[in-house]
């Protein structure tokens, strides 16, 4: 169990610091501001796709506020 | 050793190479680092070369809305105050040329243009963000450093360059 | 230095949310989609029409610099018509059948939403307003959301709260007992932090919180009891309060040219509704701009704690629906879009098929409701950037 812990935290701070969580400078991100890197690539496109999900499902929400009005049926 | 302090050495180790000490920032009074790059012609050009004048180095990219949002502001000061002994030095940190030169074509200027796609001269003046422009004097002092853009900054910013060129407004 | 680098957050090229990114030019958006809903299956079709919803959707968006603020705009017109689902009754061998509202509706809805977004302590800040209209439905809606990088550190932290306050009136009939206007307020609260891993890779962390209170039954539909032989209007309680946690990656390939986007989002709310979403999609840059982007999703849900498809007897609390959107499912849909641009110029277009069914649930379905939908979206989108 110990060892096994041991190993997890190795692991994960081995990912943390070692390879992956080198500082991305300003300078370096654009890649990440290319628009098929957004979180919505299509923002016209989400909100109407939202707006169907919502009309038809229970589950709702996520890091978005939603817009308003029911369209339901 | 125990776990427990293998465990912090580790969270150490890597909070250490999370957060590494800033690198020695080119600072407001110090001589601007001898920054030389080509330009789209591949002619070198560098900060030395135009020593005697005032100097606005401004990194940029395509990618940066503020950064496009600048340009021609940059451009209007290159036509206004370029007989006064000014230029602007875009330096373009773009990994590809072709986006670089649409947003050119886009916004175009007259003042030179450096590419730096390594992000060589971005790590010696280690850029606070994105777009960062450093005003250097007629002696190649750093005697301003403008991080971010915003329409709102610009009259300040205007008044320093007029300053260093010696016009009274 | 440490004050300007500090201001300086608000007008980088950071690594900001869609909407609330600094705009560089005017771009104006155009959508319309065909909403299509395939007919009810004879077997599950216990009487009115077998022909669904079909919704055709215009969208509007400009969004414009000024003065250092991003102005946005949004207008959505929609007409809606085709049956729906009303109450469900059990069969000979007591198989639910859905029954639908018999005539045909025809509804539209009108939307419109103002944003603002600027730089602001630090950080960039947005409003925004907007206002829903149709034949029955008022919907005034509003929010404020709030991002801001955490400097020396690979972390953005974003936040936001929203109200909406909705009003009822529906269209009334004869012989159907229906209540004359009713309102219901919902309030919205979410945090998360986005992490850069490296120059190619994104990742964000979020929960959510909603709180909705009023009147939140439909008062279109029915429930069945077999006790009275007779369909009552279905009632549902009067709160629900639910969370969610959601995860979201990015991670660009260099060699193909594409962006791999991984979604998931956990729901639970006190209907005791659980649900999952998971979705990927593929995001390929291919030469001369074009871009073809497959998608597929996947979601999930537990059913409300006073859901069933028809009763036998009266719930001692009285509440009681048969609405398919409270009962235990699951869905797939695929979709795929594609984007052409000339110049200043962005044409495309996309379709998706959706499918809900007992058999994509998460957890074992005892009875499928009947009124499950299956539908195919077209879209066609226009942009021009001045």
């Amino acid at each position: 169990m110990k060892s096994l812990l041991i190993s997890l935290l190795l692991l994960g701070a081995g990912l943390a610091s070692g390879c992956t969580l080198q500082p991305v400078q300003p300078w370096q991100r654009g890649v990440l501001a290319q628009s098929e890197m957004a979180w919505d690539v299509d923002p016209l496109m989400a909100t109407q796709r939202r707006q169907m999900q919502v009309s038809k499902e229970a589950a709702s929400g996520g890091p978005t506020l939603g817009g308003g009005g029911c369209g339901c049926n | 050793m125990s776990a427990r302090s293998l465990g912090s050495a580790v969270l150490l180790l890597s909070a250490a190479m999370l957060f590494p000490a800033a690198a020695t920032a080119v600072e407001v009074g110090a001589a601007a680092p001898s920054l030389r790059a080509a330009d789209a012609a591949g002619r070198e050009l560098s900060l030395q070369s135009l020593r005697g004048q005032v100097v606005y180095v401004d990194f940029w990219a395509s990618w940066c809305a503020p950064c496009r949002v600048a340009m021609p502001h940059y451009q209007r000061w290159q036509q206004q105050w370029a007989a006064l002994g000014f230029t602007v030095l875009g330096v373009n940190v773009d990994t590809v040329r072709a986006d670089a030169e649409r947003a050119l074509k886009r916004a175009p200027v007259s003042f030179p243009v450096l590419y730096d796609p390594q992000g060589q001269w971005a790590e010696t003046f280690a850029l606070p963000t994105m777009p960062t422009a450093y005003l250097i004097g007629r002696d190649g002092v750093i005697h301003y450093i403008h991080a971010g853009f915003r329409e709102q900054d610009l009259p300040a910013l205007e008044a320093r360059i007029l300053s260093l060129l010696g016009v009274s407004r | 230095m440490k004050k300007s680098k500090a201001l300086a957050a608000l007008t980088q090229a950071a690594l900001v949310l869609p909407g609330l990114a600094t705009a560089a030019e005017i771009q104006t958006d155009y959508l319309f989609s065909h909403y299509q809903e395939r007919d009810i299956r004879g077997s599950n079709l216990g009487g009115g029409s077998a022909e669904r919803y079909e919704i055709q959707s215009h969208l509007f968006r400009v969004v414009s610099p000024y003065r250092d603020n991003t102005v946005g705009l949004n207008l959505t017109y929609e007409s809606m018509s085709g049956a729906s689902p009303w109450f469900i009754q059990p069969g000979a061998d007591g198989k639910p059948m859905q029954v639908m509202s018999g005539a045909s509706i025809r509804e539209e809805r009108v939307d419109i939403e103002g944003s603002l977004s600027r730089a602001l302590l630090g950080g960039v800040a947005a409003v925004s307003l907007g206002y829903s209209t149709e034949d029955d439905y008022q919907a005034i809606n509003g929010g404020v959301e709030f991002e801001i990088e955490q400097l020396e550190t690979p972390i953005t932290w974003s936040g936001g709260i929203g109200f909406s306050h909705d009003t009822l009136e529906p269209v009334q009939k004869t012989g159907i007992t229906r209540i004359d206007e009713d309102n219901k307020n919902s309030v919205t609260l979410y945090g998360g932090a986005a992490i850069i891993i490296d120059a190619a890779t994104v990742a964000q962390i979020s929960v959510g919180y909603q709180h909705h209170d009023g009147f939140l039954t439909d008062p279109y539909k029915q429930a069945w009891f077999t006790n009275l032989a007779n369909a009552l209007p279905e009632s549902r309680p009067d709160g629900r309060q639910a969370w969610t946690v959601s995860g979201k990656l990015r991670h660009h390939l260099g060699s193909p040219n594409a962006a791999v986007h991984v979604d998931y989002r956990f729901y639970r709310d006190d209907w005791e509704i659980e649900s999952h979403t998971l979705e990927l999609a593929w995001h390929q840059v291919l030469p001369q701009q074009w871009r073809l982007s497959p998608s597929l999703r996947w979601y999930s849900q537990s059913q409300a704690f006073f859901y069933a498809p028809y009763y036998n007897d009266f719930r001692a609390d009285g509440f009681a629906s048969s609405d398919y959107r409270l009962s235990p499912y699951g869905a797939l849909s695929a979709r795929v879009d594609v984007l052409k641009s000339i110049g200043a110029l962005s044409l495309g277009g996309g379709v998706e098929y959706y499918e809900a069914s007992d058999s994509y649930a998460l957890k074992n379905v005892d009875v499928e409701n009947p009124g499950l939908v299956e539908f195919l979206n077209f879209t066609v989108r226009l942009s021009y950037r001045f």
